[in-house]
């Protein structure tokens, strides 16, 4: 384990243990990166904040399961804001879209909470992976992963067959998992 | 640890159940597909899934949060996390409490149904404790909505009759899948998340519900209630719809153990009672209401 999610770990461990002090330092780290995940579900400032808002509080109520050695901090906690904007998605019967706000919340570069989005490490090894998908396979994971459809709303969608999306979708998943523990692996080692 | 991590290769077939599982959730998969799925590798692939979403969805470029949002954000956590008893640092229920989306008249997207908590405890009125906050929304979900397999408890309840226990998420795919007047009612409570699955051909349904304080049952239960009509005629003597306790945060899966059959199943309510769950509740403790009326 790096450094830095050696610290990482330490934070949610106290979410765990209820410290309310750790909210503070929780939202410091991830409330950049939750709200541009939340942001394409709306131009709505007031609605994504409602979400950022649910999602953080299910950090708070999931951190006890947080084991470090399946996934890292980052990745626990995007984990539970796609399940949060995927949900409000479905219920609303649209679509999540990646297209940032654009108003009040962009502020210079300088603003020393930006470091803060920083893309964490299995996020980049991820968009690695997807990058290297073919084209049908790439375009299904994301419709599935981030616009939330169903296997069945991409086929139609598409025109792609059932089976073909079922089997992008389990072969994008089974390569980014790979990867992801492998790096795992290689850290561990690494501390060693 | 996954299969793959035990160095055996799920067939290809096993893994797809798990992916499908993973992005859509459990709610998806028929009763012989959740019984064969295999959960820890459903939670690897949804953390993938989360790694995917992080690369993809996050803004390209940065972004940041005003102060001013963050303080907001801060204390509602501490309110709600506080209030469901994750932590001890409940400060009370205060304006952050509120849906940011929801002041200043403001409105847009989905919202939580304003007031079905009050509308229950109306319906039995009491002015011991200040009504628990809710906020709005749809009714329905449509895909069964989210069961993280790797995450969610599921609580076997062995009911009154003596039967056999009951798997919740196998009666809750079946009654999808089987009974065409199934229904799926969302939680319309703030702060509660999930649903119930319903049947009034069968009399049988399933909670999934998150959100939910751990309970210590020597000292109060969960009780569910089963209402046959609407929040605006709800019956003085609802059916009883069974005791279950709350043993670990997350979410968890409840087979409904109705004491009598419920003709029709339009309101559910859970409140938290004395241990054993009461014959007729005062409705001071109301902490989940779901309604398709």
């Amino acid at each position: 384990m790096n450094p830095r999610s050696a610290e990482e770990t330490s934070i949610l461990a106290r979410v765990a243990d209820g410290d309310p002090g750790a909210v503070r330092e929780v939202l410091s780290r991830y409330s950049a990166l939750v709200w541009s995940l939340a942001s394409g579900l709306s131009k709505d400032p007031h609605e994504v904040e409602d979400v950022v808002q649910d999602i953080f509080v299910d950090v708070w109520r999931s951190a006890k399961r947080y084991d470090p050695s399946v996934a890292s901090e980052a990745t626990f906690i995007a984990t539970i804001a796609r399940r949060r904007v995927i949900d409000r998605r479905r219920r609303a019967g649209r679509r999540v879209d990646p297209e940032p706000l654009e108003e009040e919340l962009a502020p210079g570069e300088n603003d020393p909470g930006l470091r803060q989005v920083d893309l964490d490490d299995e996020a980049a090894q991820a968009r690695e992976v997807v990058a290297q998908l073919s084209g049908d396979r790439r375009r299904v994971l994301e419709l599935s992963v981030v616009s939330g459809l169903t296997h069945r709303e991409i086929a139609a969608d598409t025109g792609i067959p059932l089976g073909t999306v079922k089997s992008h979708i389990r072969r994008g998943l089974a390569e980014v998992s790979e990867r992801l523990r492998a790096r795992r692996t290689a850290s561990e080692e690494d501390v060693r | 640890m996954s299969a793959q991590h035990d160095g055996r290769h799920p067939s290809e077939s096993r893994q797809e159940l798990a992916a499908i599982a993973a992005v859509e959730g459990m709610g998806v998969l028929d009763p012989s597909e959740a019984e064969e799925v295999d959960h820890a590798l459903v939670g690897e692939y949804e953390h993938a899934a989360g790694a995917v979403f992080a690369a993809l969805a996050g803004a390209p470029r940065r972004s940041h949060v005003p102060s001013s949002v963050l303080e907001r954000i801060e204390e509602a956590v501490l309110t709600r996390a506080g209030a469901s008893g994750g932590a001890s640092a409940r400060r009370g229920l205060g304006r952050a409490d509120v849906p940011r989306s929801q002041r200043n008249g403001h409105s847009s997207g989905p919202r939580h149904r304003a007031g079905v908590d009050e509308a229950v405890r109306e319906s039995f009125p009491s002015e011991d404790e200040a009504p628990p906050r809710s906020s709005g929304l749809a009714l329905a979900v449509g895909l069964g909505g989210w069961v993280a397999a790797a995450a969610a408890v599921i609580v076997m309840v062995t009911t009154s009759a003596g039967r056999a226990p009951v798997d919740p998420a196998a009666l809750a795919a079946e009654l999808r899948e089987v009974e065409p007047d199934t229904q799926v009612l969302a939680w319309q409570t703030e702060g509660v998340e999930g649903d119930v699955t319903w049947s009034d051909a069968r009399h049988q349904g399933v909670l999934r519900i998150a959100g939910l304080a751990v309970n210590d049952p020597s000292v109060e239960q969960y009780q569910l209630w089963i209402f046959e009509n609407g929040l605006d005629d709800l019956e003085e003597h609802p059916v009883d719809g069974g005791v279950f306790d709350v043993t670990s945060e997350g979410e968890i899966l409840v087979p409904i153990d109705s004491k009598i059959r419920a003709s029709r199943g339009t309101t559910f309510v859970v409140t938290a009672e004395k241990p054993g769950g009461v014959v007729v509740s005062d409705r001071k403790r109301i902490r989940a209401v779901a309604t398709r009326a």
